[in-house]
């Protein structure tokens, strides 16, 4: 996808209202292309200000009053006598509203990497379940089974150019199986195999331009779901374990090594 | 329908997005006297033309009356309407603004009164078009399909009209955040 298709699909991607493949090549554009990304950020942080700042009217409490009465003396076409009432509702009802300095932000339209992390990340979880459960079925979930992180690192490094952290958490219950490359938002990626009491895990990583962001789990169809970056890497753990399981594996991966 | 049963289902089906009709109408006509007359007579001829009504989506129904009403009264009223222009009075210091508000720290107030005029005023200042399609998708948040349904025209008539809506938009933020900066 170029620049322009990018920007004509922009604002149904923002909108949600592409369908999964369209919204995936618009999503690994703008995961390419700093211009596309910007502008991106821009209309999500227009929206998000007007979202949240802009007044919402609520019907005058006369104007309720009066299709009450209209209904509740059915058949009466009501009368059209002009309104004088004030709108003495309308005052308590705004919506309270954070003490973000919208126009600061406006005059910045500041592109945050945070922020482009989590709104990839929109249909990304989506992607990695399907990746996921790919494997699952496949006669090789791993395409370079070995137990030694010395083996896997080499291995992807030859296929990807990097390699994330891999280690080997047996003594901690989470046994290497093994590495793959997978397909994760129309490129290549790093995933790693392991196993805890016969559950598959899936670790996928690739690297990001984000600073370290915090362990945030989320679900999808029946799978659970960890992410975090780690030195310049985006790492999410997929698997039927729960939460609290692929937490702790978050939490060894990004441990002090030795 | 009796006309009970046609109250009855009215008070279900219509009633409850009562706020959202008047929120459009303010929108379109920009001041609450005028939005009063708009959503009341829309909510009457919605209640009139109810029996032909068998959909279930109540809210784009409605909708799509007021803005017909919308339309009609501010052709009806283009001198006094001045649509596209900015009017200053619209804009007055509301005196029960400031006591409604729920902090009274003086310096949180005067942000938040600030970033919310100008948020306000942006949307007010873009053309009836724009800001119709803005309302529906931002602050109503229909879908293309329902805003479509509503304004009677195609979905890429929806796209394309909110493409340039929310570039005017942004453009009128910059333009007051720059004015409030100067």
């Amino acid at each position: 996808m170029n620049c322009s298709e990018a920007r004509n699909r922009i604002h149904a991607y923002m909108d949600g209202e592409l369908d999964l493949l369209r919204a995936l090549a618009v999503e690994a554009h703008l995961f390419t292309c700093a211009g596309c990304r910007q502008l991106h950020a821009q209309h999500t942080a227009a929206r998000r200000i007007l979202r949240g700042h802009a007044t919402c009217f609520t019907a005058p409490a006369a104007l309720r009053t009066h299709m009450r009465r209209l209904t509740a003396t059915a058949g009466r076409t009501g009368d059209r006598q002009s309104w004088h009432s004030r709108l003495l509702a309308l005052a308590s009802t705004w919506p309270a509203f954070g003490a973000a300095l919208a126009f600061a932000v406006v005059a910045t339209w500041t592109v945050s990497a945070q922020f482009l992390v989590e709104a990839a990340a929109d249909r990304l979880p989506q992607e990695i379940v399907s990746s996921h459960v790919r494997a699952l079925m496949s006669a090789r979930p791993a395409d370079i089974v070995s137990a030694d992180p010395g083996n896997i690192r080499p291995w992807l490094n030859g296929k990807l150019g990097y390699s994330p952290r891999v280690d080997d958490l047996a003594p901690d219950g989470y046994t290497l199986v093994g590495g793959r490359v997978d397909y994760v938002r129309e490129q290549r990626v790093a995933a790693l195999v392991y196993r805890r009491l016969g559950h598959s895990i899936d670790v996928f990583a690739w690297p990001v331009s984000a600073s370290d962001l915090p362990v945030r789990a989320l679900s999808r169809k029946g799978y659970n779901l960890v992410n975090w970056t780690y030195e310049g890497m985006f790492f999410c753990a997929v698997s039927d374990l729960d939460h609290a399981e692929l937490t702790t594996l978050a939490r060894m991966l990004q441990r002090d090594a030795g | 329908m009796t006309d009970p049963d046609k109250a009855k289902r009215f008070d279900a089906i219509v009633l409850p997005h009562l706020d959202a009709a008047y929120n459009v109408a303010r929108w379109l006509a920009r001041n609450d006297a005028d939005a009063q007359d708009i959503a009341q007579e829309a909510c009457l001829r919605a209640y009139k033309f109810f029996d032909g009504f068998h959909g279930d989506d109540g809210k784009s129904w409605l909708l799509a009356i007021v803005r017909n009403t919308c339309y009609t009264w501010l052709e009806k009223h283009r001198g006094r309407a001045r649509e596209e222009s900015f009017d200053e009075n619209i804009h007055g210091d509301d005196p029960t603004f400031v006591d409604t508000l729920p902090h009274n720290n003086p310096e949180v107030l005067l942000m938040q009164q600030a970033s919310k005029r100008i948020i306000d005023t942006a949307l007010e200042r873009l053309p009836v078009e724009c800001r119709e399609i803005i309302v529906l998708r931002e602050l109503e948040d229909l879908s293309y399909k329902e805003i479509a349904d509503i304004a009677d025209i195609p979905i890429g008539t929806v796209m394309s009209r909110l493409s340039r809506a929310r570039k005017l938009l942004r453009d009128q933020l910059e333009r007051q955040s720059a004015d409030l900066q100067s």
